[in-house]
């Protein structure tokens, strides 16, 4: 099964290698403690870049209806240089949000995923995390929590401070939100240095939720998120580079 | 199904409200212990759904950051788009903005140019509605004058708003009691939309 990636790879070649250009899609299976799937990686080489593809074990239909669907949303997905400041790509998802079909198709990625897995917690990243994980909270019959600013939340709260590239930010929970040994996911639209989901597990954990899983629509591999967030599984539709 | 009183009950009994928050005299209308109960919270979406089901509505507008949490799932169910209307600088391609009045001072609020086309049909939805200042701007960035017909927030409300009276029409599920005074301020905000 050959993996859906960047058509426009050579044109990368020749752009600065610290410019991102294209959304590539990489398509995750395995779910941590799922026997059913089993995951072969396979190196696919094009020129000096390295693209590491992950293939499940399901039927070969399903899968390019997966991946159809991620191609499909990836292509909604605007890319805006110099956002916030310069040198920053930034990856917009409101575009997606204005295509109902890419929207929906978003949604029920996550759901397939988490369905039956006796999740009863979706916690959502103000404020991008507040537009996917109600509807995933839905349609999976889990409470969804907001993990939100300072002195947003009116009810007693817990806080947890994190790193930004420039000084530090808060972020707060209800404590009466959740309980001792819910098993709980993560959910926001992107994930890149991981500082923003760690302060969540952080928060969730202390109250002794169990974070079974984050889940973002689109990962920054190069700034490592993944790394910082440890033996924290990290579930993601699209890889931008 | 149950009925829709019954299922409105449910919810308002999901919501909590929290004294002098975010300062003395005011009475807080928490929806985050709405969104603890699944069934409650579906009931909400339904029945925003449900109402506006087979009206052509192309566009759900929601106004940051709550109506980020309503507007989605109403957006889904109606296969509609959503546009999510922000705090400045957030959205990163060309905005248009519209001021309107707090308290004390003023906010801005932003949508991005070329998220909705002229004709089409909106929803704009929010957690709350209190004075109507918020929903003011949000519907002056859609265009007064374009094809949007209806506003619509939820679940709760304040017992400030009298009547819109222009091509406005307003939905609430659940009515409250207001523990403070209505504001002539408050008015004055309709009166200049």
């Amino acid at each position: 099964m050959i993996p859906l990636i960047s058509l426009h790879h050579s044109s990368f070649q020749s752009c600065p290698p610290q410019i991102p250009t294209r959304n590539r899609l990489f398509k995750q299976n395995h779910f941590p403690g799922d026997r059913r799937d089993t995951i072969q990686s396979r190196s696919c080489r094009r020129g000096a870049d390295s693209i590491k593809c992950y293939s499940g074990d399901l039927r070969s239909e399903e899968m390019s209806s997966e991946e159809d669907r991620i191609a499909k949303i990836a292509s909604t997905i605007r890319v805006i240089p110099d956002f916030p400041k310069p040198g920053i790509i930034f990856q917009d998802i409101t575009t997606l949000l204005l295509d109902p079909k890419a929207f929906k198709d978003t949604i029920d990625l996550f759901v397939e995923r988490y369905k039956d897995k006796d999740i009863s917690v979706v916690a959502g990243v103000e404020a991008r995390g507040f537009i996917f994980g109600p509807p995933v909270a839905l349609a999976i019959g889990a409470k969804f929590v907001p993990l939100r600013k300072p002195n947003k939340l009116p009810g007693e709260v817990i806080r947890e401070e994190y790193s930004l590239e420039y000084g530090t930010d808060v972020m707060e929970m209800h404590v009466e939100a959740v309980n001792a040994g819910e098993r709980a996911i993560i959910m926001d639209d992107l994930v890149a240095t991981g500082g923003t989901l760690c302060a969540a597990i952080k928060l969730l954990e202390r109250v002794e939720v169990q974070v079974v899983e984050c889940a973002c629509v689109i990962e920054l591999p190069e700034l490592k998120g993944r790394d910082r967030l440890g033996n924290k599984p990290l579930f993601v539709l699209i890889k931008a580079v | 199904m149950a009925s829709e009183e019954d299922r409105i009950a449910k919810i308002a009994s999901t919501i909590r409200v929290i004294p002098n928050f975010p300062k003395p005299g005011i009475m807080f209308q928490d929806i985050t212990t709405l969104l603890l109960d699944p069934k409650a919270f579906k009931d909400t979406i339904d029945l925003f759904a449900e109402r506006y089901k087979g009206k052509d509505i192309s566009v759900v507008a929601g106004v940051e950051a709550r109506g980020f949490i309503f507007g989605p799932p109403v957006a889904l169910a109606l296969g509609a788009k959503f546009v999510p209307m922000r705090k400045p600088n957030k959205l990163p391609g060309e905005v248009i903005s519209e001021e309107y009045s707090l308290e004390y001072g003023t906010d801005k609020m932003e949508m991005h140019v070329g998220a909705v086309q002229a004709g089409e049909r909106a929803v704009i939805m929010d957690d709350l509605i209190a004075t109507g200042g918020t929903l003011c701007a949000a519907i002056k960035l859609l265009g007064p004058r374009s094809a949007w017909r209806q506003t619509f927030v939820c679940p709760c409300k304040g017992g400030l708003i009298g009547k819109y009276h222009w091509h406005a029409s307003l939905l609430s599920l659940v009515r409250f009691e207001l523990c403070f005074q209505a504001s002539s301020r408050g008015r004055s905000v309709l009166g200049v939309c």
